[in-house]
């Protein structure tokens, strides 16, 4: 199967790639698999006093397109708030790297990975 | 007719892999080609299509993951083509530290790569008899979630595969 140009850019220079410390009371960690195809990815966001995410790490043991969605995103939640985080789909990031169907799933892997960052910070800070 | 009434077999989650095999071969002959030369062709495209069927649930029946999503399906829980997405965390972070440790092994790790093979192959056997009295117990969605599991576990038994074929062959 052809990859877009886009999905190879990301898989060849994966962006942000690494972790945090998980316990840091400013990160929201992420964990998520697919059963269909065993990928798993971990994505981490590092959220500022102020509320935006400064910064996103991630790690995933997948094909290429899982590398690159979650690669795209962690250069899109960057400068945004967790609520405008939460509303990256994964149509937006099939479109953006031309997902052919059968790669759909690694695209709603990293819309959920966000999901369960966001859940993981809400945790840590009931009242934010 | 379900693929386990096809094979005369009951069904249940655990099965007879040598009378599976047999009954297969015997099916297959019944519907060999060879044996519809002078029929006619709806005769011939009947014994095709049962051809087609018989191998289907002959590749659906002999895999452990596979068996345990069909009689899911029987019992009224399609989970075949699902794209929901895990989020077990202790599992995963498990599942994450394996795939760190396979893309770690060296020439030099023989040892440690058989040693995860077999706690791999431990791994599988316990998680098939989860399912076996899950799948008796009726309990569809904590079947449907050790099957997902077990999907994890047949992956990192694939990579470990993978990379022994890199370092050794």
């Amino acid at each position: 199967m052809a990859y877009s140009e886009k999905v190879i850019d990301h898989y060849e220079n994966p962006r942000n790639v690494g972790s945090f410390d998980k316990d840091d009371q400013s990160v929201a960690t992420g964990m998520v698999g697919a059963p269909a195809c065993g990928d798993v990815m971990k994505l981490q966001l590092k959220i500022g006093e102020n509320g935006l995410i400064e910064d996103a790490k991630f790690k995933t043991y997948g094909c290429g397109s899982a590398i690159a969605s979650s690669s795209l995103v962690t250069e899109w939640v960057k400068g945004k708030t967790l609520d405008q985080a939460a509303t990256i789909s994964n149509t937006q990031i099939s479109a953006e790297l031309a997902l052919p169907p059968v790669k759909i799933h690694c695209s709603i892997l990293a819309e959920d990975a966000i999901k369960a960052a966001i859940t993981d910070y809400k945790s840590k800070h009931p009242n934010a | 007719m379900n693929y386990f009434d096809l094979f005369s077999l009951p069904v249940i989650f655990p099965i007879d892999q040598a009378r599976l095999s047999e009954t297969y071969r015997e099916l297959q002959k019944q519907t060999h080609p060879d044996k519809f030369v002078m029929k006619s062709d709806s005769e011939r495209l009947r014994a095709m299509q049962k051809s087609t069927e018989i191998n289907d649930a002959y590749q659906t029946l002999k895999n452990s993951c596979l068996r345990a999503q069909y009689l899911l399906l029987l019992a009224g829980l399609d989970i075949a083509l699902e794209q929901k997405t895990l989020q077990d965390t202790a599992f995963l972070v498990q599942q994450m530290e394996w795939r760190e440790s396979i893309a770690a092994f060296t020439e030099d790790d023989q040892d440690k790569i058989d040693e995860f093979a077999l706690q791999l192959q431990q791994q599988v056997a316990d998680l098939e008899s989860k399912i076996e009295v899950q799948l008796q117990n009726d309990e569809l969605e904590a079947t449907a979630n050790s099957i997902r599991q077990l999907k994890f576990m047949l992956k990192l038994q694939i990579e470990l595969a993978l990379i022994e074929e890199k370092l050794f062959d």
